[in-house]
């Protein structure tokens, strides 16, 4: 900014901005430079005029429906972040995963925030995995039986190996009931309790609902 | 360089006293979406007046002004309060509208609202300054709609300037801020936004003069 410019010299002698020895040596010069002296006037009295007949401000038409609609959208956003927020409750619900066995495929596991649907089918028989959901799409997931362990085992491929310090978080689950007029799944450890319990969202993508 | 500052109005809180921007803001920055709403209801006129003065189209104007709160909602958490928080709303209508503006142009479509013209100029903008005689009234209201339509002719970017400096009194740094600017492109702004107008409204600055 050149202060000395005679265009800002006009708009800031016009805005009342001008120092006093400024504003003095502008008048000076005005007083000499009767065209500059016009074109100066002629600034200083659009101000009144616009702000006689214009305002900024305008009544917002269905004020109360415009105020509803930002809040029902904050609403939104605000379920939006808390699902997206891991919580440690939904960490703790893969405890699980913890049997040192599974170590490579539960790390990837909770290294993927995937989410796994499964029921036991009773017994010590097994298990069954009914689905799988991994954000990264780079990761194929598929589940195999393993009789020894006496467990769904996780296999995830495509992810870098995973140092054997990292940990681990899951859950055991021993019933699975699910609840169609919801499209909840709810997952209960020996005592009843529950551990965890699910829905898909539109997208078809598992929210992890309460614990 | 002495500047004039717009004042952020207050708002009367449960005990009838007034609650301050910077209160509400940060309640609001602690996720209290009613203080926000407060807000809304605060400044969505001037918000609003702002995205139509700039886009000429009420609907448009509406919807833009919902988006820069939601927008001013979201970004909240990194509002600092080292303006004023109307500024920094200010800021985030303008970026709304200018982005609008933007798309309208690569689109090719570049339609006037004449409707919000002839509904402005019925008075919504036009407020008599006390009791007017029927002929002044009228007289009045034509010149407001010249001033208007004058207005209208602007670049947005002149139209910015002139309006946030004329009308609601900001100084040239929180001009620069809402329009991300330099101040001096301000003032250059504000020199050929004040000069178009005073050739598009001679005749009517001699009228104003002999009011």
């Amino acid at each position: 900014m050149n202060p000395t410019d005679p265009q800002n010299s006009i708009t800031r002698w016009t805005d009342g901005v001008m120092s006093v020895p400024e504003r003095a040596a502008f008048e000076a010069e005005l007083q000499s430079n009767p065209q500059l002296r016009a074109e100066v006037e002629a600034a200083k009295r659009l101000g009144p005029l616009l702000r006689d007949h214009v305002t900024l401000e305008a009544a917002v038409p269905h004020g109360d429906f415009f105020n509803s609609q930002v809040q029902e959208r904050i609403t939104e956003l605000q379920r939006a972040e808390l699902r997206a927020k891991p919580t440690p409750w939904t960490l703790a619900a893969l405890s699980w995963l913890t049997r040192r066995w599974w170590a490579v495929t539960a790390v990837t596991a909770a290294v993927v925030a995937g989410l796994v649907t499964w029921r036991s089918l009773g017994g010590e028989d097994g298990s069954q995995v009914l689905g799988f959901y991994a954000p990264n799409t780079e990761i194929h997931a598929s589940s195999y039986h393993d009789n020894g362990a006496n467990a769904a085992v996780l296999m995830l491929d495509g992810l870098p190996a995973i140092p054997d310090d990292h940990p681990i978080s899951g859950l055991s689950a021993d019933r699975t009931v699910n609840e169609p007029e919801m499209a909840t799944t709810t997952l209960y450890d020996a005592k009843g309790g529950v551990l965890l319990a699910m829905a898909a969202d539109s997208a078809g993508t598992p929210q992890a609902l309460k614990q | 360089m002495s500047q004039i500052s717009a004042t952020p109005p207050l708002a009367a809180n449960a005990a009838g006293a007034e609650v301050a921007d910077t209160d509400l803001v940060k309640s609001a920055q602690g996720g209290d979406a009613r203080a926000f709403d407060q807000l809304v209801t605060r400044y969505r006129g001037k918000v609003f007046g702002m995205c139509q003065h700039l886009v000429q189209n009420e609907q448009d104007a509406w919807d833009l002004a919902q988006e820069a709160f939601i927008k001013a909602w979201r970004a909240l958490p990194t509002f600092k309060q080292d303006s004023g928080f109307y500024t920094w709303l200010y800021r985030i209508a303008h970026n709304c509208s200018y982005d609008w503006l933007r798309k309208k142009r690569i689109q090719g479509d570049g339609e006037f609202d004449e409707t919000w013209q002839n509904q402005v100029a019925a008075g919504a903008e036009t407020t008599p300054r006390g009791a007017l005689r029927p002929d002044q009234a009228l007289r009045n209201r034509e010149l407001g709609e010249r001033i208007r339509r004058a207005i209208a002719q602007l670049s947005p970017e002149h139209r910015a300037v002139v309006l946030l400096r004329e009308v609601e009194g900001l100084s040239y740094e929180e001009i620069a801020e809402v329009t991300e600017s330099q101040t001096g492109t301000v003032m250059s702004r504000l020199f050929y936004a004040r000069k178009k107008l005073q050739e598009l409204l001679q005749d009517t600055h001699n009228a104003h003069e002999s009011d």
